[in-house]
């Protein structure tokens, strides 16, 4: 390009900014988009810091050991019992951190890798703590108990405790002060449960608490139980239905 | 005012261009020749229409001044706007057909990272079309980096900077460029000479 070339480029483009009466754009345009990229990428990362820590009490609170009472296959029980939706979230919102990381002012000087292994290692820490502290807990109940059909799309637990008839049954109870324990289940019928149960830790019996009963049915609203357990959590609202 | 701001480093004329706009034009002096040899190597197919573009680029790099970053060198943040737009008008002219870009620089990429011995006369002029040729067949995820690494001369960072990639990862773009490059051409025109 010759110098009077370069001069007619330069005094086309000042012409336009003139003629246009252009602008730089302010500076806050461009701080925004920064700070919002940085934004999304964190809440991708704090998402799936949640999403794992709701896995992970699903999966160390689920009873694993009732398939046969259930009437399922092992490997049925646990594609059932796995939080799909969560696993899913966490599939998505780490390349989603890391892509929206990697969209920062400096996030293209960090390599793929470690940007993505980085958001893994603190998308666990971070969801194992959830986990520790009962936030991931009382995160799952929060959502349960206030959108609707969630547990349709998480896994649907509660039900699985309401067929006495499988020798599975869960409910409130109503009344312990001897044995036999009375107790609500949670489709509103009144079982009276017999036997001595091995009583699981956690659980007091106590009026109120809610418990899951390993047994069998031996009667029209009568249950022989053999174990006792703890129920953790929330009851899914209209859990077989 | 253009001999005024020579002695003014690039940072420093990006602020007075955003309080005044004619000092731009000084930036504008500095970067137009550099800057429209870069978007002709990267789409030899839009030099006929170089003004065109240049003036696009140089808008858009107005229009963008509030968003450098003075952490970077001013030049890396022309090339990669540059880059950008020239990499984006290569995507839309997909269709249009190749045309050969030679000068000297091509010549001496030849000589300097390909050819094995000094070549006579005949075949300077042969190597610098071949060279182009064979560039602009490359995947333009390699041929951006053999411009910017060895036509444009820039380093390892700057190339990570115009590129928004990992220097380790431009470090590994050049080694694949390089080999696939002398692929290609041993293919074409036999052993370099």
């Amino acid at each position: 390009m010759d110098k009077q070339h370069e001069d007619n480029c330069i005094n086309c483009v000042m012409g336009r900014i003139k003629k246009d009466h252009l602008t730089p754009k302010p500076k806050w345009t461009f701080l925004f988009h920064d700070y919002s990229v940085l934004a999304i990428s964190l809440s991708a990362l704090i998402i799936g810091s949640i999403s794992f820590g709701i896995f992970l009490n699903t999966v160390l609170t689920n009873d694993w050991d009732i398939y046969q009472q259930a009437g399922r296959g092992f490997w049925e029980h646990v594609w059932k019992s796995l939080p799909m939706l969560w696993l899913i979230f966490i599939i998505i919102c780490i390349p989603y951190s890391y892509y929206a990381f990697s969209e920062t002012e400096k996030g293209y000087h960090y390599k793929q890798s470690m940007i993505i292994s980085l958001s893994i290692l603190i998308s666990l820490i971070l969801g194992t703590l959830m986990y520790i502290t009962g936030f991931a807990e009382d995160t799952d109940d929060y959502l349960m108990e206030t959108i609707p059909y969630y547990h349709y799309i998480t896994g649907n637990h509660t039900c699985l405790w309401l067929h006495p008839e499988k020798g599975l049954l869960a409910g409130m109870i109503i009344s312990s002060t001897t044995n036999p324990v009375i107790i609500v289940d949670f489709e509103g019928n009144q079982w009276v449960t017999t036997g001595v149960p091995a009583v699981a830790k956690d659980v007091r019996s106590r009026i109120g608490e809610k418990i899951k009963i390993i047994g069998h049915m031996v009667g029209n609203a009568v249950f022989e139980a053999s174990e006792f357990r703890h129920w953790d959590g929330s009851v899914e609202p209209n859990p077989c239905r | 005012m253009y001999n005024t701001c020579e002695e003014k480093t690039d940072e420093e004329l990006v602020a007075l261009s955003i309080e005044d706009q004619e000092y731009f034009g000084c930036l504008m002096k500095r970067y137009t020749a550099p800057l429209s040899r870069y978007i002709i190597r990267i789409v030899p197919s839009f030099r006929d229409s170089i003004d065109d573009v240049l003036q696009e680029v140089f808008i858009k790099i107005y229009l963008n001044l509030n968003g450098f970053d003075p952490d970077l060198k001013f030049s890396s943040w022309v090339y990669r706007i540059t880059h950008n737009h020239a990499v984006s008008l290569l995507r839309k002219e997909k269709s249009r057909p190749k045309t050969v870009s030679t000068d000297n620089d091509e010549y001496d990429f030849f000589e300097r990272y390909i050819a094995d011995s000094q070549p006579n006369e005949k075949e300077i002029r042969y190597a610098k079309e071949e060279v182009s040729y064979v560039l602009n067949q490359m995947d333009i995820k390699y041929r951006e980096v053999l411009i910017l690494r060895y036509l444009e001369e820039m380093d390892y960072d700057e190339i990570g900077d115009i590129l928004k990639k990992p220097v380790g990862t431009v470090g590994t773009l050049i080694s694949r460029a390089k080999t696939l490059f002398k692929e290609e051409y041993t293919k074409r025109y036999g052993q370099a000479t």
